[in-house]
C-alpha cells in the first residue's frame, strides 16, 4: 500500500488566533479518509491546509507522485462572467474530449452542456463540473470539501456512488470534509473526528462511540446506524 | 509610412491592445483601477513635455512607482485598494497640474495622436505586440484566479506572479494609451470595449477578443471622426466607444428577447 501522506502534529492560525493544533495522522493510498466534525470546527482549514492553501507549522508530507484535485466548498461565482464550460476545463489545459468524459462520470451526458456559460448553470450541476474538474487530469488523491452541499436534492446517493466508483477505478486515495454522519459510515477507511484539535482517529466501526460522538459534536447527539446492506 | 498613417496605426494597436487587457480588468472588477491609474502617469508625463523625453517613458515609470507604492501601502494598511489607489489618483494630479507646463497640459489631459512620428509609431506598435502577447500568457491563469483563487492555487498559479505581470502589462498600456487618448481618458480604451463585449459574447474567446477588436475599430473611427469634424482625436475615440457600448446594449436586450 504505502503511505500518500503524513501528517505531524499540524497547527494553523489565521490572524494570530489557533484554528487547529496538534493534528496527527496518515492516509495509505486508496484509502478514504473522512474529516467529520461539526460546523466551525476547523475542518475546511485542515483541508486548505493538506492542499497547500494556507500557511501551517508542523509537517505535511505528499508522497512524490501525488496529483492533487481539489473541490472546494464553494465558489461564489460572478454569473455574468462570459465563460463556458468547455474553457472553464481549459483553463486547467484540459481539451473537449476529456472534459466530455469527467462530466460524464458525474452524471452530465449532454455534450451541449460544454457550450453553456458557467455563470448560467444551476448551483448544483456547478458543483458536478467542479467534482468533474477535479476529477479530470488524472489526480490520485482527491479533497473533496462537503461535496455534496451544492447538489440538487435525490443527487446525493449518486456523488457518493460515483466517488466509490472512481476511487476503484483509479486507485484514488480520497480525503472528505463533511458534517453528515450517514454518509461516513459508507465511504471511510478512517475518520478523523476534529473540534478544533483532533478528538479520535480511526476505522468507523471502531471510533464512532457515542461518547467519542458527543465530545464532537456535543451532547444530545444520536447516531443511528443506517443498515443499507 | 507618413504621419498620419502613424497615427492610425498607434491607434488601432494601443486600441486593440487595451481592450484586450480591460477584458480581464473589468472581470476582476479592476475597472476603476485603470482609469485611477491613467491619472497616475500625468506628472510622469509633463516631465516628459518639459524636458523633452518621451513622454510614454514617464508615464511608464509614474504608473510603476504608483503600483507599487499602492502594493507596498496595501499590505501595511487595512484601507482597501480602491481607496488607496484613489489616494493615488489625486495625489498625482494635483502634483500634474503642478508640474506640467501650461501649454501642454491639454494634450496630456486628452492626448494628441496626430503628431506620432513614423520611428515613435514603430517603437508603439512592437511594445503593443509585446504587451499582447504577455497578456494572453497570462490569461487562463488570471482567469482561473478571478473564479477561484484556492482552484487557481492547487494548479500552482500563486496570485503573487501573475498579478505582478498584469500590473506591468496595465502600466504599459496606460503609458501607451495617454499619447492617444491622454491621462483622463486612457481609463476608458480599457473599460468600454470590455464592457460592450461582455453585453454580446457568450464565451471567453468572443469576449476578449470582442473586446479587442471593439477597442481597435473604435480608436480607429474616431480618429477618422477627428480628421473629418477637426473635434479632438481622443475625445472622439472615447464617444465611439461609448456609442458601441449603447449598440451593444440594445443588442443585448434583443438577444435576450429572442432568448425569452
Amino acid at each position: 500500500m504505502g503511505k500518500i501522506l503524513t501528517v505531524k502534529n499540524l497547527s494553523v492560525s489565521l490572524d494570530g488566533e489557533p484554528i487547529l493544533e496538534g493534528i496527527d495522522f496518515s492516509v495509505d493510498r486508496g484509502q478514504t479518509l473522512v474529516i467529520l466534525g461539526p460546523n466551525g470546527a476547523g475542518k475546511t482549514i485542515l483541508l486548505k491546509a493538506l492542499a497547500g492553501l494556507l500557511p501551517h507549522r508542523g509537517e505535511v508530507t505528499w508522497s512524490e507522485d501525488v496529483v492533487i484535485g481539489y473541490v472546494p466548498q464553494r465558489v461564489p461565482l460572478d454569473k455574468d462572467l462570459p465563460v463556458t464550460v468547455q474553457e472553464f476545463f481549459g483553463l486547467k489545459r484540459i481539451g473537449p474530449a476529456e472534459a466530455a468524459k469527467v462530466l460524464q462520470q458525474v452524471g452530465i451526458e449532454d455534450p451541449s452542456f460544454l457550450k453553456r456559460e458557467i455563470g448560467k448553470i444551476s448551483s448544483g450541476q456547478f458543483q458536478r463540473v467542479l467534482i468533474a474538474w477535479a476529477l479530470a487530469g488524472d489526480p490520485n488523491a482527491l479533497l473533496f470539501d462537503e461535496p455534496m452541499a451544492g447538489i440538487d436534492v435525490g443527487g446525493e446517493e449518486t456523488v457518493y456512488e460515483l466517488l466509490q466508483k472512481v476511487q476503484k477505478e483509479r486507485r484514488l486515495t480520497v480525503l472528505l470534509v463533511t458534517h453528515e454522519l450517514t454518509a461516513v459510515y459508507r465511504q471511510a477507511t478512517n475518520i478523523l473526528c476534529l473540534n478544533k484539535k483532533m478528538i479520535c482517529f480511526g476505522p468507523p466501526t471502531e471510533i464512532l462511540t457515542p461518547a467519542n460522538l458527543q465530545e464532537v459534536f456535543g451532547k444530545g447527539t444520536k447516531y443511528f446506524l443506517h443498515d443499507h446492506g | 509610412m507618413d504621419d498620419s498613417l502613424s497615427s492610425l496605426a498607434v491607434s488601432i494597436a494601443v486600441g486593440a491592445v487595451g481592450g484586450y487587457l480591460g477584458s480581464l480588468m473589468i472581470s476582476k472588477r479592476m475597472a476603476l483601477a485603470g482609469d485611477a491609474l491613467g491619472h497616475v502617469a500625468l506628472p510622469g508625463l509633463g516631465l516628459g513635455l518639459a524636458f523633452h523625453f518621451d513622454p510614454s517613458l514617464g508615464a511608464f515609470l509614474f504608473v510603476l512607482l504608483g503600483i507599487l507604492l499602492v502594493w507596498q501601502l496595501g499590505g501595511k494598511t487595512s484601507l482597501g485598494m480602491e481607496t488607496l489607489i484613489g489616494i493615488a489618483f489625486v495625489t498625482s494630479l494635483a502634483i500634474g497640474f503642478l508640474i506640467v507646463p501650461e501649454p501642454e497640459l491639454l494634450e496630456s489631459l486628452i492626448g494628441d495622436v496626430s503628431k506620432v512620428s513614423p520611428p515613435a509609431a514603430v517603437f508603439s506598435i512592437l511594445i503593443s505586440l509585446g504587451v499582447f502577447l504577455l497578456v494572453r500568457s497570462i490569461y487562463p491563469g488570471m482567469m482561473l484566479l478571478n473564479i477561484s483563487e484556492d482552484l487557481a492555487h492547487v494548479q500552482g498559479i500563486t496570485g503573487r506572479k501573475y498579478n505582478l505581470l498584469y500590473l506591468l502589462a496595465i502600466a504599459a498600456v496606460v503609458s501607451l494609451g495617454v499619447k492617444v487618448t491622454g491621462t483622463l481618458l486612457v481609463g476608458a480604451l480599457m473599460i468600454i470595449p470590455a464592457a460592450a463585449s461582455r453585453n454580446v459574447s457568450r464565451n471567453l474567446r468572443q469576449y476578449a477578443y470582442g473586446s479587442l477588436f471593439i477597442g481597435a475599430s473604435s480608436c480607429a473611427i474616431g480618429l477618422s471622426v477627428h480628421r473629418q469634424t477637426g473635434f479632438p482625436a481622443g475625445p472622439s475615440m472615447i464617444l465611439v466607444n461609448a456609442f458601441l457600448f449603447g449598440l451593444s446594449l440594445l443588442l443585448k436586450k434583443t438577444i435576450a428577447r429572442a432568448g425569452a
